[in-house]
């Protein structure tokens, strides 16, 4: 048995005519932080969206866990061990950051009420928000807030898979650098496994263990060091453009 | 492996004069640990001055189970019991290290004071928006009636295409909808008419009932609560989500009048729509009277059409007529106000398009109301 929590083989999808991808083959390592990059477009969602289960592929096979999603009847088997941040934060309207938070807990774990509050004002210590939020709504959220308790319910029953859509984007650089942070040490504590969709150059640059460019309907997967290398020109002009070589030396200067 | 815990979490307490030895073991993760949660907490420190807490069986951790040990040690620390740990996996003296600095604070209470109070507090509340609310719309009205008059001295403001294409959606495609509710309509009155009128051998003069009352106020009545339904909540509900994308304040910035690209052609629209679909209605429902009059009072259309023509006075077809514009203007303002209203998010969608249907037609009915004293006095 491989330490493969995600492996897609041949994946097709299209929407109509247009092919998005196009026989794509993926395996993400258990307790790896893979970032998945590519151009506006290229896929990254419905990549992440058909890996859910929220998109039916067109053809190939996707293993999560070692069970095909495909013929996955979704019974909470898998969706008590994954947690998803959506891109544009997904927090349902109708309830309170608390409430939120407690989704999970309460559906998949059913804690009783009394941990779960507790968990609730610890888990938004975690992600850096004041307590107080806890009784606020979405709607009175800025769009940093929104993210975090996103990321709060994501990790509220400490899903061993965290899928995150663009998890630094619209925040400000010290957020996000704390963003980073907060991923990686929760990553190495709880030993979890993250597939980081990005544009994020530094997000890159600091906590992704691999990167799998989405290029030509099909993924280049490597450590940052071989992507460099990669001769594709989309791939040079990302990573040797002039934002690729600033994340780059912020990188190499915290480290000397 | 941290997957598929073999064991459910277990947690066993023994006392020994005063020392207390707690162990745990099995898997101490959120979907796990849910039958431990109360034992935990009711472990007794009475008599207690010093703790072992074994931990070494424990197989597996999350932050879940380790709060849950957190909260013991927090809670031996403030009853200055002296403990002791013993932990194997390693990870969870990482992860206790992380809890341990985080506050330990109290879920807020949701509950506020006694259910009458809070009673009586609702009802003040909600006098309150209502009577807030009326204001906005007067307000709103006032608004509208300006903007109309500026697009009026600058004709190039109206938008035509807007208008066009509301029109089409508003009025004819309500079109087939409003023709059936009022050709049943049509059968149900003559129908009933008929069965109360024959206890008083007047079964001819259903026609006139039917004719009067159609004309004069169900056609028309039905017609605007349709479109209301329609029309006034698809208003809100369109206007309140670009709200929400920001597209009105978008519009805002290129220097334009959220009232004059929205809401004007909207109004403008349904004020044109509202009489041509009344109209419709009113003869759709006297067709359909004739297919029931023929059928149960065995009277021919051209006696139908006899008898119409004798109750039939222009008035009251104009008394329903008139009154439609103004029932249009009603909806389509609503409907826009309360769009313009939508704040936070999916939920104040729904309830201000509720709100624009239920407020639309309370209106309608007000108005109407008022029409009918109106032309009483007028004898009309």
């Amino acid at each position: 048995m491989s330490h493969d929590v995600i492996k897609i083989r041949n994946l097709v999808t299209r929407f109509g005519k247009q092919v998005i991808h196009d026989h794509l083959d993926l395996d993400v390592r258990q307790g790896e932080i893979l970032g998945i990059v590519g151009g506006s477009g290229s896929g990254k969602t419905v990549l992440l969206n058909t890996i859910i289960g929220l998109n039916k592929a067109a053809s190939g096979t996707i293993h999560v866990f070692g069970q095909n999603i495909s013929d996955h009847s979704s019974s909470g088997a898998i969706e008590s061990r994954w947690g998803v941040l959506y891109q544009q934060g997904a927090l349902f309207s109708s309830l309170s950051v608390a409430e939120n938070i407690e989704i999970p807990m309460k559906e998949i774990a059913h804690l009783p009420i009394e941990l779960a509050d507790e968990l609730v004002m610890l888990k938004l210590q975690m992600v850096g928000l004041d307590t107080d939020t806890a009784v606020k709504f979405p709607a009175e959220l800025s769009g940093g807030m929104v993210k975090r308790v996103s990321l709060a319910r994501a990790l509220a029953i400490d899903a061993e898979l965290l899928f995150l859509d663009e998890p630094t984007a619209g925040l400000d650089p010290l957020a996000a650098e704390a963003f980073d942070k907060l991923i990686r040490s929760l990553q190495q504590n709880l030993k979890l496994t993250v597939v980081i969709i990005t544009h994020d150059l530094d997000t890159i640059n600091t906590i992704c263990d691999r990167v799998a460019v989405l290029i030509d309907k099909k993924v280049v997967i490597g450590t940052l060091d071989e992507i460099r290398e990669n001769p594709h020109p989309w791939i040079q002009s990302y990573f040797h453009g002039v934002r690729g070589r600033a994340a780059l030396a912020g990188k190499n200067g915290n480290k000397s | 492996m941290k997957n598929n815990p073999a064991s459910l979490a277990w947690v066993k307490v023994q006392q020994e004069g005063s020392s207390l030895l707690i162990i745990g073991g099995g898997a101490w993760l959120a979907t796990t640990v849910r039958e431990i949660d109360g034992p935990m907490r009711q472990i007794q420190f009475k008599g207690v001055y010093s703790c072992v807490l074994d931990l070494e069986q424990i197989s597996h951790i999350d932050t879940t189970g380790a709060w849950l040990i957190e909260r013991l040690i927090r809670t031996l620390r403030s009853l200055n019991i002296k403990y002791e740990l013993s932990l194997q996996n390693h990870n969870l003296g990482q992860i206790l290290e992380q809890l341990d600095s985080f506050k330990y604070i109290k879920a807020p209470d949701f509950s506020h004071g006694p259910q009458i109070i809070k009673w009586i507090e609702d009802v003040g509340r909600s006098s309150e928006k209502v009577f807030f609310n009326s204001l906005g719309l007067l307000e709103f009205l006032g608004k509208l009636f300006l903007t109309l008059m500026r697009c009026v001295r600058h004709p190039s403001k109206f938008r035509f295409v807007a208008i066009v294409s509301t029109f089409n959606l508003a009025g004819l495609n309500a079109i087939p909808i409003v023709s059936l509710i009022s050709f049943l309509i049509g059968v149900v009155l003559v129908y009933q008419g008929s069965f109360q009128l024959r206890k008083f051998g007047a079964e001819i003069y259903t026609v006139d009932l039917l004719a009067i009352s159609l004309l004069r106020e169900i056609g028309i009545l039905l017609t605007a609560i349709m479109v209301a339904g329609r029309s006034g909540s698809a208003f809100a509900a369109q206007i309140g989500t670009m709200k929400l994308n920001q597209e009105v304040d978008a519009l805002q910035t290129f220097g334009l009048d959220p009232m004059e690209v929205l809401v004007i052609p909207r109004v403008i629209a349904l004020v044109i729509a509202l009489p041509l679909l009344a109209f419709i209605s009113d003869i759709i429902g006297l067709a359909g009277g004739a297919v029931m009059s023929y059928v149960t009072l065995d009277i021919s259309f051209d006696q139908y059409l006899h008898q119409l023509n004798q109750s039939f006075s222009p008035s009251s077809f104009w008394v329903g007529i008139i009154k439609a514009p103004f029932f249009g203007f009603i909806i389509a303002m609503t409907g826009c106000f309360e769009g313009l209203q939508v704040h936070g998010g999916a939920l104040s969608v729904g309830r201000k398009t509720t709100k624009a249907v239920v407020e639309s037609i309370f209106l309608v009915l007000v108005v109407d109301a008022i029409f009918s004293i109106l032309f009483t006095k007028l004898d009309l």
